[in-house]
């Protein structure tokens, strides 16, 4: 791996081109490769100086530097002295598995969908340290045209609708749970894969409204139309809760409205550290330290509310 | 493209970049006609925005702005006429 990113690497000529490298990076590694990453560009950073390259090219060793240090200092975050041994798999270019192997039967599986930015309000190695890898399996979907899912992922399926189909099928027999997780863009499908698959929860963070008019092609009720039949469907059965900054008055607002079509908790986050919780309602969680204990809760069917409400207000807590 | 072009696309690239405060405030056709103009600062960006905000500047006008200078631009309005005068 080391060799393809240094090969990457050399191939930019901007900063520009770097971060696109890095960003790709950030939203598909592993903690484990971003582990071995480090290790290997600290190994050569110590090692003896080479001949500079005669063409003048840059060489980025110490942008690189400064970005897995920072990316490493996120991970750190989650307090763990080693990596979540996920290992990655693609299946299609847009959806990646993380897995630490093991009988499935024993685990949770995670559907994730990602928003508009590709990842999880987090890069995704930050995101995968904060859960336990022998209980979670985690499939991350990206919807690299930006539209909610609606026109699909290519080689799924060409809508969100087929996506969910293929990416459950199978999989509520085999895993002892499975849960939807999706954040901004990716939140109402996440509600949507729960709702379809008759999963036993869906956690949506900063997701849209129902009546946004992404979701307006079933009419005026938006995404709720398809909602209320799955529920009938389901009679009741799956937990949906909703969570959003506490800052963040088109999220709090788009929260009521989904709860309105829909019955969901509501989880608010405070900022911290005199810091508003704007749409990005997991940082101050990540930055708290409580982000893992919060995504264990989260994604589990019938936890303790009351819990997951004192961590998301622990930001604001410490700063009175 | 001219200054009212640059402003369109760059509406546009701050929808791409996951950047919503225009479409929020209802501010893009008043900002797309050049009736408003308003702060970097106003539109709420995080890194990795500033980040794919600089590359698809970079990659529509060949023109490299990072997110380090990103905000010495004085407004948005700023940043399109810079994206115009580059593509003229």
């Amino acid at each position: 791996m080391i060799e393809s990113y240094l090969e990457a690497r050399a191939g930019c000529k901007t900063v520009n081109q770097l971060n696109v490298l890095h960003i790709s990076l950030e939203n598909q590694l592993a903690p484990l490769e971003v582990a071995a990453l480090r290790h290997e560009l600290d190994r050569r950073r110590l090692a003896p100086a080479g001949d500079a390259d005669p063409s003048g090219a840059p060489n980025w060793s110490e942008q690189s530097e400064v970005w897995i240090a920072r990316l490493v200092g996120r991970i750190a975050l989650s307090g763990k002295p080693r990596p979540e041994r996920f290992a990655r798999r693609t299946i299609v270019p847009d959806v990646t598995m993380y897995s630490s192997g093991g009988a499935t039967r024993d685990k949770t599986l995670a559907i994730c969908f990602a928003g508009s930015a590709q990842r999880l309000m987090m890069p995704v190695p930050c995101f995968l340290q904060h859960l336990d890898a022998s209980r979670f399996d985690v499939v991350v979907l990206r919807d690299a045209a930006r539209r909610g899912f609606r026109a699909g992922i290519p080689g799924v399926g060409g809508n969100l609708t087929q996506v969910v189909e293929k990416i459950g099928e199978n999989q509520r027999r085999s895993y002892g749970s499975v849960v939807s997780y999706g954040t901004s863009g990716g939140g109402v499908p996440a509600l949507w894969a729960a709702l379809q698959l008759k999963l036993e929860k869906g956690v949506s963070v900063g997701g849209n409204s129902p009546e946004d008019s992404r979701w307006t092609l079933w009419g005026d009720g938006g995404v709720a139309v398809p909602f209320r039949y799955y529920l009938e469907r389901n009679q009741g059965r799956t937990e949906l809760l909703l969570v959003h900054g506490a800052d963040a008055p088109e999220d709090a607002e788009a929260a009521r409205q989904m709860r309105e079509a829909v019955p969901a908790d509501l989880v608010a986050v405070s900022g911290r550290d005199g810091r508003p919780c704007k749409h990005n309602a997991t940082l101050p969680l990540l930055e708290g330290g409580v982000l893992g204990r919060f995504l264990e809760l989260a994604l589990q069917p019938g936890s303790d509310l009351d819990e997951l409400r004192r961590l998301a207000a622990a930001g604001d807590a410490a700063a009175q | 493209m001219n200054e009212a072009e640059g402003r369109r696309w760059l509406a546009g690239a701050l929808e791409s970049c996951s950047v919503y405060a225009l479409r929020r405030q209802g501010l893009v056709d008043a900002f797309v006609g050049g009736d408003l103009d308003l702060p970097l600062a106003d539109l709420e960006m995080d890194s990795l925005a500033e980040m794919e905000l600089c590359i698809a500047i970079e990659v529509e006008t060949g023109f490299t702005v990072v997110p380090e200078t990103l905000r010495d631009h004085e407004s948005l309005g700023a940043l399109a006429r810079l994206v115009a005068g580059v593509t003229a």
